[in-house]
């Protein structure tokens, strides 16, 4: 097997580091790396909601993308809304109605899959806020790059860098609930057959486990500690 | 008489039951939509996997270098090109720069409002551009390029030709245009297309609709031949030289599905009443040319989990929608150009 | 000319003259919701209009119009937008709608000349359309002048609107014949301004009838679909 610019196999994510509670204002925060990508994530709430975006029977989530320098463009603003998106549907929004839950990502550096660490760091911030849940989202990344010398087939390779991320033919970014699986976000850049896009998935969904065990294991760390 | 008297009687009741309907709709719209769809039906008549009618009208607008017009039901997206002369930038010397953009003016629903464009309005015309120009280009082309300084002396083409042809394009995702085809002069003038997709009424589902009208104007596009004023070096249409239209390898299309009541339900083509009760979506935009149907993009931004083999469901289901949808832009096109001749 | 485009306004209409192509929506009457309408109380209804330009609307080899709001362009739209409501305010009977705002939405698909005369048409249909009470249809037409031949061009086109010595535009409630609003740019003589508007005037009342027609058969054609279901 051919392995990559950085040493890591094709299915090889990289070494993740989580770190809970790093802001002292906030009613929960994490900080979640993939070695150099790293996102912060503030969550405020449950708190008082402005009248006008009040929702009588559920909360109402907001969220924010900082990125790491500048002010926010367009496609800030769209992983905002797909943040908001992602998250709703593990949030039980129903049991804190007519508040809002504010999910703040600050982008720390971008070296390729950030929208999924964006989405891992706000789901361990959700938790260390006590956020109620139903389930925990685990995402991940995978790109498809052209053949390298001597092969004739694509490679798929998980959670690639910013320059495979630059290499490649398609990228896509899933986010799985912890409970059964099931894929709550998809997006993918570039063109995959159908058979290739399954491949993808089912690969990333394994991925997406490993990250899931490591997040239990850090907070079964982080409570055990407290003790 | 008598059976007159019933009539009437009936009619009344019918009118009075069709105003409870309304009342119900309005208090329980949720309940209201999950009575028809135990009975596999939509109020609006369509079965859950069934798309509205669509058609699609090729240049209806003479002020846009192409346009077209897509309506999917009530809903309908006109999408207008301007093909305006620019200057490469200097990362891209041979490629030319085009600019997507989906409005929603605050004429096509009730909903939309004065100011800058909705999230909605900023999703769309992302994921429009990621289509259109590929992955590769998308971060290069992200703002509006220069307009060529008039002074800039332009060599002549021949010295062009013997440059190394370095494609980044190749290494990357492919979009719906080359840019390579809208260079006219490499490093010195390129074409640069405005895409704009507008949506006149929202009924639901305007990235389909989009997506086609954005297709069905690319496909009409014809560019002016450009020649080169030897005096002033200024680039000028030449009305009589070779207009070139674009090649456009691949035609993807859209098909949007909405997962209701959790996941109960996959509804495809959803109306805005619909859209507004959704628990999630999936668009999936596929080419099928080839037999073997590529997958441009799946888009489930978020909302209810769905299971991998729902997934599949949804694209074995949108694969048969985009193929009547690319017979429609070959029908259309086939008679634009017989009305041409 | 046909009414009922939008599927989700209370009324709406599309305007077509050639090139110039026009598509209005009122929504409405409804809560005023823009900045200051909850707090104040009005007797009256206040008649909000926007007009949005289509980036492609300009002829062809214009450049395209930016969607930046603080161009040149905009401002020019927001004048527009002015005209529109200034020309219907007078015939809306604002004071059977209390405390509410009626919006009228333009979106300018072509602009091949007599943009704001089509405009102010299309609107008025839309209002018919949405069964808002008006005292008349305000009806507008457009000619341009050539200041050195005395010429009066009837409802001209984009280009020859930019060879004009003067553009005017005028809106007409043609029941009472009292004109609503009255738009000239350019030079002309006197005598040559009041030319213009008399053309304006019989043009107004030939676009009255045709729109009367035209609410008429959507109005029989709806009622056809309802006894159909």
């Amino acid at each position: 097997m051919v392995t990559r610019a950085d040493g890591r196999m094709p299915n090889q994510l990289r070494e993740l580091s989580i770190e809970h509670a790093v802001l002292s204002r906030a009613d929960g925060s994490s900080r979640f790396s993939q070695r150099d990508t790293s996102a912060l994530t503030a969550v405020y709430g449950p708190a008082e909601v402005k009248s006008s975006k009040e929702l009588l029977d559920k909360a109402t989530v907001q969220t924010v993308f900082r990125p790491k320098t500048g002010l926010a463009g367009v496609d800030d603003h769209v992983c905002e809304a797909i943040l908001r998106q992602a998250l709703e549907p593990v949030i039980q929004r129903t049991a804190n109605p007519r508040t809002s839950i504010t999910v703040i990502v600050q982008v720390m550096h971008d070296d390729g899959a950030l929208l999924a660490c964006a989405l891992n760091s706000a789901s361990m911030a959700l938790i260390d806020a006590g956020v109620p849940m139903s389930a925990v989202l685990a995402a991940v990344t995978c790109a498809w790059l052209p053949a390298a010398d001597g092969s004739s087939e694509r490679r798929l390779l998980l959670d690639p860098t910013l320059e495979e991320q630059t290499a490649a033919t398609s990228i896509a970014t899933f986010a799985f609930e912890s409970t059964n699986q099931e894929i709550v976000f998809s997006s993918t850049e570039g063109q995959l057959t159908v058979d290739e896009y399954f491949y993808t998935i089912e690969m990333a969904q394994k991925a997406a486990a490993n990250v899931l065990a490591f997040m239990r294991l850090s907070l079964e760390r982080k409570f055990s500690k407290s003790v | 008489m008598a059976s007159e008297a019933v009539a009437a009687a009936d009619s009344v009741e019918l009118a009075q039951l069709q105003r409870d309907a309304e009342t119900f709709k309005r208090v329980h719209p949720l309940e209201y939509y999950r009575r028809f769809l135990s009975q596999q039906l939509r109020p609006d008549g369509r079965g859950l996997e069934r798309f509205r009618d669509t058609s699609l009208s090729i240049n209806p607008l003479a002020t846009a270098h192409a346009s077209a017009l897509a309506k999917i039901g009530q809903t309908s997206v006109l999408c207008g090109i301007k093909a305006e002369l620019a200057v490469p930038s200097l990362q891209t010397p041979g490629w030319g720069f085009v600019v997507t953009n989906v409005t929603f003016p605050p004429m096509c629903s009730a909903s939309s409002r004065l100011g800058p464009p909705s999230e909605q309005a900023q999703a769309l015309s992302r994921l429009m551009h990621g289509l259109v120009v590929g992955k590769q280009a998308a971060s290069s082309t992200a703002t509006a390029p220069s307009v060529p300084a008039p002074t800039t002396p332009l060599k002549s083409q021949s010295a062009q030709a013997g440059m190394a042809e370095s494609n980044p394009a190749d290494a990357g995702a492919r979009g719906i245009v080359d840019l390579n085809e809208l260079c006219i002069t490499r490093g010195e003038l390129c074409w640069c297309l405005y895409v704009d997709a507008v949506c006149l009424d929202d009924a639901g589902n305007s990235t389909d609709a989009a997506l086609l009208a954005i297709v069905g104007a690319l496909h009409a596009l014809v560019l002016p031949a450009v020649t080169l004023d030897a005096a002033s070096g200024k680039p000028g249409f030449n009305p009589s030289g070779n207009s070139t239209q674009l090649t456009l390898p691949a035609t993807p299309f859209a098909a949007t599905f909405s997962l209701f009541d959790g996941n109960a339900f996959t509804l495809a083509d959803p109306t805005a009443e619909e859209e507004a009760m959704q628990s999630g979506a999936v668009t999936i935009v596929a080419d099928v040319s080839s037999e073997n149907p590529t997958l441009w993009t799946v888009h489930k931004p978020g909302g209810t989990p769905l299971s991998a083999t729902a997934l599949r469901q949804c694209i074995s289901q949108a694969v048969e929608r985009i193929k009547t949808l690319d017979a429609l832009l070959q029908a259309e096109l086939a008679s634009q150009s017989t009305a041409m001749e | 000319m046909s009414t009922g485009t939008v599927s989700h306004a209370n009324g709406s209409a599309y305007l077509e003259l050639a090139g110039t192509r026009v598509m209005a929506a009122v929504y409405g009457p409804r809560e005023n919701t823009r900045a200051g309408g909850l707090q104040q109380f009005n007797e009256q209804a206040v008649l909000q209009c926007d007009v949005a330009r289509a980036p492609f609307a300009s002829p062809r080899d214009d450049a395209r119009i930016g969607t930046d709001a603080n161009t040149s362009a905009a401002a020019a739209d927001r004048q527009f937008a002015t005209s529109v409501a200034t020309a219907l305010q007078s015939s809306v009977r604002l004071e059977k709608y209390a405390k509410s705002s009626i919006d009228l939405f333009v979106t300018i698909i072509g602009d091949d000349g007599g943009a704001l005369a089509a405009s102010i048409n299309c609107c008025t249909l839309a209002l018919a359309d949405a069964g808002i009470e008006m005292n008349d249809m305000v009806t507008a037409a457009s000619v341009a002048l050539a200041a050195n031949t005395n010429i009066v061009l009837w409802d001209p086109t984009h280009l020859e609107e930019s060879r004009a010595s003067a553009i005017a535009t005028q809106a007409l409630r043609v029941s009472d014949n009292l004109v609503t609003l009255l738009d000239q740019s350019g030079e002309s003589s006197l005598k040559l301004s009041v030319k213009a508007l008399e053309a304006c005037s019989s043009m107004s009342v030939q676009l009255h009838g045709l729109m009367q027609q035209t609410l008429v058969s959507s109005l029989l054609e709806r009622r056809k679909q309802q006894l159909l279901p």
